[in-house]
């Protein structure tokens, strides 16, 4: 009962005092910055996705040392955190089909004018 | 009632004869749930933090995109943004990555009136001279920097700087080792004049993310004779986005693994709670030779696992409480946020939230009952003068 009781009032005291101290100073240091780091990692020791998603959304560690090859990003092991590009849907279906475009080897005489899609 | 209450006061019995399997039992408890409730509460820690690092930070982020990638935005966008209706500031920043000796370092360039009055420093002032920068509480630990040292920096070695300030450990996690001076430092050091990481745009109340589809819609125009690169606009609910999954998925992911060692630790605690098991056979086997029940056996062994369990869970909390609170983490907490060395030069973010110690407890609970109840129901099963032998 001893154990419960103590376990219990150590969590209340530790969300009070989530609520009442260090708060501010966050506040302030994020409000001055304009917001920057959120995973569980305080360096950008590979790429900035596992500094702060908002400072580059995109994971470029696969591009490099191995282009294609395994992220070395240490976000990968235990950490708490891990952020991956959102999706943005970008793709747009033209209302009718596009001109074929013509045969790029077909003889064209020098000063005819180009198609328009170029 | 009062056979309820016997049984229970005959398994406290049973959990003090049985010293040395008790102790057993609660300290493999112990092995098991700490570094749950330990990644759990760091993880709580760090969501908070993040919060405030997406709540305080900028309505609308803008950048260039090159080739898919963010890149350096220019400054002539700003006086655009400015123009546009619901926008009430606009400023540019700089954050970048540098060596600082062998540690990286992330530098961000601010400008001067962003500084609040209420930041607090642990020690010296904020930048206002050419050159001046504030560094964090992990740099200046780990090179032992003071107030007035001027260094400069390989990536740009004609730059001189001059250490005026360094940063509250309580700040966040992210000032740790960060370097903060103003934009027009950052902008000469990296040598991108003209230029910024981001452009930050704070706006109107709901004007956010009208605004952040309008400065897209802007930018995604495609025209013939366009030169600049498309612009990647991010507002706050894309960030609030960002947060909830890069969160919610690994911490998710985190606990799914748990559970998985969970499942690998019941076979353990089945053979660790099988400690003694000749002595419990035989004490089964005479409590059903003097008339037990097995319905009987079995809840006296069920109160038995339940009071280990409330032993072992809080036991668990209040050691992960102390060990992150007093001792700062030290060696657990690097496994869960990458890069700080043994010793976290900062307040490593812990919050013990009421429902993962649920969890915890819970987990006990299954942990001691799946290891015993079906060995004691076995055991119960067969003649007590075959359970005797």
């Amino acid at each position: 009962m001893v154990l419960i009781a103590l376990t219990i009032s150590a969590i209340i005291w530790d969300q009070y005092s989530w609520k009442r101290v260090q708060a501010d100073q966050m506040i302030a240091f994020q409000r001055m910055v304009g917001g920057v780091g959120m995973g569980a990692i305080s360096v950008p020791i590979w790429n900035f996705i596992n500094f702060d998603p908002r400072i580059q959304p995109v994971d470029d560690s696969i591009t490099w040392p191995i282009p294609g090859g395994y992220s070395y990003g240490p976000d990968r092991t235990a950490t708490v955190s891990y952020f991956e590009e959102i999706p943005v849907n970008q793709l747009l279906i033209s209302p009718s089909s596009p001109p074929s475009p013509p045969n790029r080897y077909d003889s064209q005489p020098r000063g005819e004018e180009k198609p328009a899609y170029r | 009632m009062n056979r309820h209450l016997n049984l229970l006061f005959t398994a406290v019995g049973n959990i003090l004869r049985n010293k040395v399997r008790s102790i057993v039992l609660v300290l493999c408890l112990l092995a098991v749930l700490f570094p749950f409730i330990c990644a759990m509460a760091i993880s709580e820690g760090i969501k908070f933090q993040s919060l405030i690092s997406v709540e305080e930070g900028a309505d609308i982020y803008v950048t260039s995109d090159y080739f898919g990638s963010n890149a350096p935005i220019s400054l002539e966008y700003l006086a655009h943004f400015r123009k546009m209706d619901g926008v009430t500031k606009v400023v540019p920043r700089i954050v970048g990555r540098t060596y600082f000796a062998n540690r990286l370092a992330t530098i961000v360039g601010i400008l001067p009136e962003n500084i609040p009055k209420s930041i607090r420093l642990v020690e010296g002032r904020m930048f206002r001279e050419k050159g001046d920068v504030v560094v964090g509480k992990g740099l200046a630990k780990e090179f032992i920097l003071q107030i007035g040292l001027r260094f400069s920096l390989s990536a740009n070695s004609s730059k001189l700087f001059r250490v005026v300030g360094f940063f509250d450990a309580d700040a966040s996690i992210w000032s740790a080792n960060l370097i903060l001076m103003s934009f027009e430092d950052a902008l000469e050091f990296f040598r991108m004049e003209g230029k910024a990481t981001d452009i930050l745009i704070y706006t109107r109340p709901g004007y956010a993310t009208i605004l952040a589809a309008k400065i897209q819609e802007e930018a995604g125009a495609s025209t013939p004779d366009r030169s600049e690169p498309p612009l990647r606009v991010q507002d706050k609910s894309l960030v609030k986005r960002y947060f909830q999954r890069g969160f919610n998925y690994k911490a998710g992911v985190f606990t799914a693994l748990y559970t998985v060692a969970f499942a690998l630790a019941i076979p353990a605690l089945l053979i660790v709670s099988g400690f003694g098991q000749t002595e419990r056979r035989k004490e089964i086997g005479i409590l059903k030779a003097t008339g037990w029940q097995t319905q009987e056996v079995m809840e006296m062994v069920a109160f038995e696992n339940f009071i280990l369990s409330l032993t072992g869970a809080p036991l668990a909390i209040l050691l992960a409480i102390v060990w992150l609170k007093w001792f700062n983490g030290a060696f657990i907490a690097q496994f869960f946020i990458a890069e700080i060395g043994l010793m976290a030069p900062f307040s490593v973010p812990s919050r013990f939230m009421p429902i993962p110690c649920l969890f915890s407890f819970i987990f006990a609970v299954i942990l001691t009952m799946v290891g015993s109840l079906y060995s004691t129901w076995k055991t119960a099963t067969i003649p007590p003068v075959e359970a005797m032998r």
